[in-house]
């Protein structure tokens, strides 16, 4: 296993996929390295990759309010799989950040290539968004709030 | 087992109120018989009953002229032994904050015409009130120096169903003397305390010359009451989600009457009051479940909605109180059916509750 | 224990910080009744003309004759002790209530989640723990608020997390430009705190909502019901189990709470309007 594909299956994203799933997503997949200030993604750009978080810390921002911060063991964008959308947050590296960036569009013919392997991916992904809108429901109830 | 004749009862009633003593009865005023200080034999209410009937409590006239021809009212011995309105203490802001909590003074009480399920509600309110680490001074000074004479039931409401929860309807504890009243006889006396030894001992007795009527006024009374599930605890802790308070919710108002009639409903509160003379007098009076804010959380009801509070009620007096006093907190005098304006009826609530789980 | 259970006693306002906009820490002369408290406990506090209200003590456990409450005006009654200056007397009577599971700890890691003023009575436990730092494995502290605005004792929480045995991690709903921390739910620190499940014992408190997320994640890591410990609230008005307010199915969380293991509660959490 080369040591991309062996970060790659560390990772908590990949937790339940096949090794094959997990070798086919290695074809995708590059190291990043991010120091503080640096942007994985700019609102109004074109969504072309998802990142895997491994260590540090990501602020997604829209203007000056950060709406939340990506962690590592996390997710971040997936938008590339819904044809032809933007990054609707900018992603700002605010401690340094080691990722691993998956190309949109190479995942993207992989994923109609073999339907199985799109299949188990579309899952994962849909579980960490399952996951953020939990998060961000609970978050919504602002519950530390409260009138007075 | 002795016996007194009728003409007799007023130097029992006048011994109940030797040194001090305020005696407490049943009379009719309002429409109803309540438990109120009285004097002598004419005021209690002769010749009268209350017809009971779930949403109903009438008095009606008897076609005799017994004293305690009717099973219970409104008011139980909770009325006298846990007041509702108490003051606390006070407190006085001058150099620095001083709490005064000396009690009032009151007169030892007699409590005259209660019954085998008021005998039992007296039992539950001692381990609410007195057995907990933090017992009641309020209660225990005023149960400490209690006497009290019951009277054995011959008769039970259509809305009676202590048989079923074992509390009646032969009283056999928990008084100093017990009455049997005989309408054209002689009352028989069971004594069932020292006390009650002395009471007697100062009256013109005689042994009983029937002994039996006790027993028998208890059977009679043992006809047509209601039944109460002896599992009704298991299917209501069963029950919580289900259907059934949405059901109850379209007829209970929330009045809060079977808390106010119930023998054993303990619920208080606390008002704080500033008084002219600049005393912050806190005060305890009674409170109920029912009450939409008595649940409140940062100005919100956790019990939101009438069936939720039935609910609670229900759970607590037949289910939870278990798991809290040992025992269940119903009696089965069934004041709560009568007094309740939209006739709910506890037996059958407890019945479809368990059913619809 | 002050002497009598109903009646409060005088005591002296000695200190007062402002955490934020409407949260105060007073700091009570306890010297005359001293009041030994476990970690957990409430007191009832008296503010004169205005009536007594349950709030957490958010003191030193070892130091009894300081007594410490951290209140957040939102009340008839919160209001006015917010506002007492140093020098006020108000009323006390306590301790009252279950303690957290700080002895049943002993021997494993410590996971503190803590969420708004839920901190303050974590407090006393977190005090306890760094007191006897010794008896645990790993300690976590665990913080959400609103903002950094609304952090309570801040400073303190810097001074654990400088500590080299303690781990404090805070995260806020919304982070103002200059905050370069986590932003989400408390829930997120939780999945990320690497305790060993088998061993560790969670303590959380907040509202009753981020409880129930914290609870989830918590069981999901393998922590076992009865070592997660939460803290209940009620109206409460006597603190003593006699007025029925507080009861929450079988409970008067008065007496048998308001710090319940998730075993205790858990049948009855999912039940609305209980």
């Amino acid at each position: 296993m080369s040591d991309l594909t062996h970060a790659l299956a560390a990772h908590p994203f990949c937790q339940g996929l096949l090794p094959e799933h997990i070798a086919r997503l290695a074809t995708c997949a590059t190291e990043q390295a991010f120091e503080v200030g640096d942007y994985l993604a700019r609102e109004g750009h074109d969504a072309d990759a998802s990142y895997l978080i491994r260590s540090g810390r990501v602020a997604l921002r829209s203007g000056r309010e950060t709406l939340e911060t990506v962690e590592s063991d996390q997710l971040l964008g997936w938008s590339w799989l819904l044809d032809g959308t933007t990054w609707h947050v900018d992603a700002v590296a605010v401690l340094p950040v080691a990722a691993l960036r998956l190309d949109g569009p190479a995942l993207d013919a992989q994923m109609h290539l073999h339907p199985a392997f799109g299949h188990a991916f579309a899952r994962q992904i849909l579980r960490s968004v399952h996951q953020r809108l939990e998060r961000a429901r609970l978050r919504s109830l602002d519950v530390f709030g409260g009138s007075p | 087992m002795r016996e007194l004749q009728r003409g007799q009862l007023e130097s029992l009633l006048r011994l109940l109120q030797a040194d001090g003593r305020q005696l407490i009865g049943p009379t009719a005023r309002d429409g109803s018989i309540v438990l109120e200080p009285i004097h002598g034999v004419a005021d209690l209410p002769k010749g009268l009953t209350l017809r009971q009937a779930p949403g109903s409590v009438r008095l009606e006239a008897r076609d005799d002229d017994a004293l305690f021809g009717f099973t219970v009212g409104p008011d139980a011995a909770k009325r006298w032994l846990f007041p509702p309105r108490v003051e606390l203490w006070r407190a006085r802001q001058a150099e620095t904050l001083t709490f005064d909590d000396r009690p009032a003074p009151h007169a030892p009480l007699a409590l005259l015409g209660l019954r085998a399920c008021d005998t039992a509600a007296i039992a539950i309110q001692d381990r609410v009130l007195l057995q907990s680490d933090f017992a009641d001074p309020t209660y225990a000074s005023r149960r400490a120096d209690l006497l009290l004479v019951a009277v054995q039931c011959a008769t039970a409401s259509p809305t009676c169903f202590c048989t079923s929860m074992g509390t009646g309807p032969r009283v056999t504890s928990g008084f100093d003397l017990c009455l049997t009243e005989h309408v054209d006889g002689p009352f028989v006396i069971e004594v069932g305390s020292e006390a009650g030894q002395r009471l007697v001992d100062q009256l013109p007795t005689r042994p009983a010359s029937d002994p039996e009527a006790p027993e028998r006024a208890a059977a009679a009374a043992r006809q047509g009451q209601r039944v109460m599930p002896s599992d009704v605890r298991e299917q209501l802790l069963g029950a919580l989600q289900g259907p059934h308070w949405d059901d109850v919710a379209t007829r209970c108002l929330g009045c809060a009457n079977c808390t106010l009639v119930c023998p054993t409903c303990f619920c208080t509160t606390v008002d704080d009051v500033t008084e002219l003379s600049g005393d912050a007098v806190h005060t305890r009076r009674w409170d109920s479940c029912f009450d939409p804010a008595f649940s409140d959380v940062h100005g919100h009801a956790v019990r939101e909605g009438v069936g939720d509070r039935y609910r609670q009620w229900l759970t607590h007096k037949l289910a939870t109180w278990h798991d809290q006093f040992g025992t269940s907190g119903c009696v089965g005098c069934g004041r709560c059916i009568g007094w309740c304006p939209a006739g709910i009826d506890i037996v059958a609530e407890a019945i479809a509750a368990g059913a619809s789980s | 224990m002050t002497p009598n259970p109903t009646t409060p006693v005088a005591m002296e306002v000695v200190a007062k910080v402002q955490e934020t906009a409407d949260t105060y820490t007073l700091t009570l002369d306890a010297s005359e009744h001293p009041v030994a408290f476990a970690p957990g406990q409430f007191t009832m506090l008296y503010a004169f003309g205005h009536g007594e209200v349950p709030i957490s003590i958010s003191g030193d456990p070892a130091d009894p004759t300081r007594l410490v409450h951290t209140i957040r005006a939102v009340g008839k009654v919160t209001h006015p002790l917010c506002a007492a200056e140093v020098g006020t007397h108000l009323g006390v009577r306590g301790p009252y209530g279950t303690a957290w599971p700080v002895e049943p700890a002993e021997g494993g890691d410590v996971v503190v989640v803590a969420g708004g003023i839920g901190l303050a009575p974590l407090r006393p436990a977190i005090l306890h723990l760094l007191t006897h730092r010794a008896r645990y494995e790993r300690v976590f502290v665990l913080v959400g608020a609103r903002s950094p605005d609304d952090l309570l004792f801040r400073e303190e929480l810097q001074r654990w997390r400088s500590r080299f045995d303690v781990e404090v991690e805070v995260i806020v709903d919304r982070g103002p430009p200059d905050w370069h921390g986590p932003v989400g739910v408390v829930t997120q620190l939780l999945s990320r705190a690497p305790f060993d499940a088998s061993k560790a014992v969670v303590m959380t408190c907040g509202p009753e909502v981020m409880m129930r997320f914290v609870v989830r994640e918590a069981l999901q890591r393998g922590v076992a019901p009865e070592r997660i410990a939460l803290s209940m609230e009620r109206n409460m008005k006597c603190a003593i189990g006699l007025c029925g307010h507080c009861q929450w199915g079988r409970d008067f969380l008065c007496r048998t709470g308001p710090v319940l293991s998730w075993d205790q509660a858990a049948s009855r959490f999912g039940v609305r309007g209980l």
